[in-house]
């Protein structure tokens, strides 16, 4: 028994692992089929994986109502919700004019189907709704983050001030502006060539907003990212390492 | 008097009816005649004019330039293609060969550029192909844009060729076979649909459509230019037979490197038994503990979500390692931790971890089964049924730690208005930024990887955490000596283009493509 659940998942791990490692070289036709019929395994799995998933969700909410736990009224809800969808789904058969053969035609297939008109109504506006939620949550998490109390956040309140001035046509024309104005104040005080340098050598479009947002993204930003980058892809590799030869078993649980 | 004010959208209709209805009453008919009349004679006499002018400047640019007929202007657009085509210089050394590093499934078709460059791409190189060298060519059976005569530099495309010198000049076409069987089976379903129709129609038939196999190993091809539908192909006609490897040698690299970091965690995780290592604070992991203390005070359970993605991503794994050791501990404590999952495996993995983790803490009667259950794997159902019962049941803690998508910023702050402590794990590096500013803690990238050895402090587990520290280190050295390179190169190539640096140039570049490749 523990062979069963200790040993042999690690062998398999291991044996995989190493098999999956060779076929990243392998260029072959029949590396190539042993790859797809892999992945084609792990759709089966999760397929059958789903089921399990199912029962989960629906074995809790049927608990909920027997016990009539707190909040049961949702669970009710849950599990009409799964019945009228299920029901909506089931295809009518429809024949197909050139071959003849019937077909299954119901889910999303059929637009005018109540499956489809549940889909489009209910969840389609649903999930839209907590999507569009995320815009207040930005608005809040911004305020959170903006405000200036340790020199770090000041710098990122600065830096976020920027790129947001940046990307919008407000920034553009304020660079216009500053342009237009630094070289109107060097002719005025009599800086003639300082206003011609400005005026022909576009020095002052280093300044603008657009060019240091861009600078911003495309150098400190993209820095950043590509060292967290590369730290999770070394972290990747050795956490592979770990399960594939047997030294991190604690995704079976019980320990190392 | 308003029938029609009912219905907004046949307003216009209701005020032209009621205007008509108005005129009628009034009798006003022949007036209505004479609006009708007006408008008519002056459309027509705005039509006439227009016609008049068209056919006056067409007639008069006839006679004042001598334009051809469209004919004639085809064939003499057909003789500058054709003219184009004869000063075309055509490049030398075609070749077909074998593509190299691949399933046996394309050749591939070489040639050195040729001195004639037409950016415009009035004139682009074209293949056409027969089945046997005395066959007759043909155009390929399937959409084949032409290229540029300045496209596919070998140079540019450093996955098939090693970047050298001497490949600077060669241009180059794959042919993937696969789409000519693709093409023949299109072809086959096409006749197949226009038999049957005929069929049942009670048409007479011919013989019934077969599927064209084609021999990939007669297949010749021959290299050519076209400009606006002219050809002009070279000889003699190019031959390749396709054959697939065994090893893929532009990842030898990859390979090697890949070797070396592998024998560096088996060395250190053997060092790290023997000797001990050291490991950096990480102040999220060691909060973790507070978290779980926490909870038992306020009597309140840990949420524990190990992110949107299968069993198969590394971060996933890494959260359930992690999940392992936080059950351990909460079952130490007596607390309660829930996994609502959005994977069903994940819930399997996660059942099981935490059973464990119960059993090998002595508490295997305080694991709630009920605690670990699947939610759906609908990304914002998700969100929904989370921030429910964050809400409703008020956790003490929340742990997000695996790879999260558009949600990690709607649990974070849900979760942040419930007043409890988040520790959050990612390595979706555009979602860190939210986590970093919703949660109390955030593990950046790789300290998610390095969670599980942090908490546990087994050795073995440290050992690889080094490992990746060393590999670090060896990429920070390879991106200085990379910088030093091109920085070298720049300058040299300034003073000296053809052989940059005395020589020393090509070495440098070589070694640079060497881990620009598949690295």
């Amino acid at each position: 028994m523990n062979f069963l659940r200790r040993q042999l998942p690690v062998v398999i791990a291991f044996c995989i692992g190493i098999f999956m490692f060779a076929l990243y070289y392998i260029p072959s036709a029949p590396a190539k089929a042993a790859d797809e019929t892999l992945n084609i395994w792990i759709l089966i799995i999760s397929a059958f994986a789903m089921l399990l998933g199912i029962d989960s969700i629906l074995g809790h909410h049927i608990r909920q109502v027997r016990k009539r736990a707190a909040g049961y009224g949702y669970s009710w809800a849950l599990i009409l919700a799964f019945v009228a969808m299920t029901l909506a789904w089931i295809p009518w058969w429809r024949q197909a004019q050139v071959t003849g053969a019937y077909y299954p035609w119901g889910g999303l297939e059929n637009p005018s189907g109540v499956f489809s008109w549940l889909f489009y109504n209910m969840m389609v506006p649903m999930q839209a709704t907590m999507f569009a939620i995320l815009a207040f949550y930005i608005a809040s998490a911004a305020y959170r983050s903006f405000r200036a109390r340790t020199p770090e956040a000041t710098v990122l309140l600065i830096a976020a001030a920027i790129v947001m001035l940046g990307r919008v046509p407000l920034g553009s024309s304020i660079g216009d502006y500053v342009h237009f104005g630094s070289t109107w104040v060097a002719r005025h005080i009599g800086l003639t060539e300082a206003a011609a340098f400005v005026a022909t050598t576009g020095f002052m479009s280093n300044f603008r907003l657009e060019t240091i947002t861009s600078w911003l993204l495309n150098i400190p930003n993209a820095a950043g990212f590509r060292g967290i980058v590369l730290g999770v892809g070394l972290g990747i590799i050795a956490t592979s390492v770990r399960i594939i030869f047997g030294v991190e078993k604690t995704y079976m649980g019980g320990g190392d | 008097m308003t029938p029609y004010s009912g219905a907004a959208y046949n307003e216009p209709v209701a005020y032209v009816e009621e205007g008509l209805t108005t005129i009628l009453r009034a009798r006003k008919l022949p007036l209505l005649f004479a609006a009708f009349a007006v408008v008519f004679l002056l459309v027509l006499a705005l039509s006439l004019s227009a016609a008049a002018a068209q056919v006056g400047a067409g007639g008069s640019a006839a006679v004042s330039e001598g334009a051809p007929s469209p004919e004639e202007a085809q064939q003499q657009a057909l003789a500058k293609a054709r003219m184009r085509l004869l000063e075309f210089i055509p490049p030398t050394e075609i070749e077909a060969s074998d593509l190299p590093n691949d399933d046996g499934k394309a050749v591939v078709i070489t040639w050195r550029k040729s001195p004639s460059s037409d950016a415009e791409g009035e004139v682009r190189y074209t293949v056409y192909f027969a089945e046997g060298a005395t066959g007759t060519f043909g155009e390929l059976p399937f959409y084949f844009r032409p290229i540029k005569t300045v496209e596919n530099v070998m140079a540019d495309n450093l996955q098939y060729w090693r970047y050298s010198r001497k490949h600077r000049d060669y241009q180059y076409i794959i042919i993937d076979l696969t789409a000519f069987d693709a093409a023949a089976e299109e072809a086959f379903e096409r006749e197949e649909k226009a038999y049957a129709k005929r069929l049942e129609q009670g048409l007479p038939v011919g013989p019934e459509p077969a599927l064209y196999e084609y021999d990939w190993d007669n297949f010749y091809f021959k290299f050519g230019i076209v400009s606006d539908g002219e050809v002009r192909l070279f000889e003699p006609p190019l031959h390749a037979e396709p054959k697939q490897s065994w090893f893929d040698t532009s990842k030898w690299n990859n390979l090697l490197m890949a070797l070396a970091f592998l024998a560096a965690i088996l060395i250190l995780i053997e060092m790290a038994r023997r000797l001990g290592l050291y490991l950096r604070r990480i102040a999220g992991l060691d909060a973790v503990d507070e978290a779980i203390g926490r909870a038992t005070e306020l009597g309140r359970p840990i949420f524990y979500l190990c992110g949107l993605d299968p069993m198969t991503t590394v971060s996933t794994i890494a959260s359930v390692n992690l999940l392992g050791h936080v059950a351990r501990h909460v079952a130490n404590y007596e607390s309660q931790v829930k996994v609502p999952c959005f994977d069903p495996i994940v819930m399997s993995v996660a059942d099981e971890t935490v059973r464990e983790a119960y059993l090998d803490a002595g508490r295997p009667d305080a694991y709630n089964p009920d605690n670990i259950f699947f939610l759906t794997n609908d990304q914002f159902s998700y969100v929904a049924a989370v921030n429910g019962m964050m809400v409703r049941e008020r956790p003490a803690a929340n742990f997000f730690f695996g790879y999260f998508y558009a949600e990690s910023l709607l649990l974070g702050e849900v979760g942040q208005s419930t007043g409890a402590i988040q520790i959050a794990g990612t390595d979706a590096n555009v979602q860190i930024p939210f986590f970093i500013t919703s949660c109390d803690y955030t593990l950046i990238g790789e300290e998610l990887y390095a969670a599980s050895a942090y908490i546990s402090r087994e050795p073995k587990l440290l050992g690889s955490i080094k490992a990746s520290d060393i590999a670090k280190a060896v990429i920070i050295i390879v991106l200085l000596v990379g910088l030093a390179f091109s920085v070298a190169l720049l300058i040299g190539t300034r003073a000296n283009p053809d052989a940059p640096l005395g020589g020393v140039g090509e070495v440098i570049e070589y070694l640079m493509q060497v881990f620009n490749q598949h690295a």
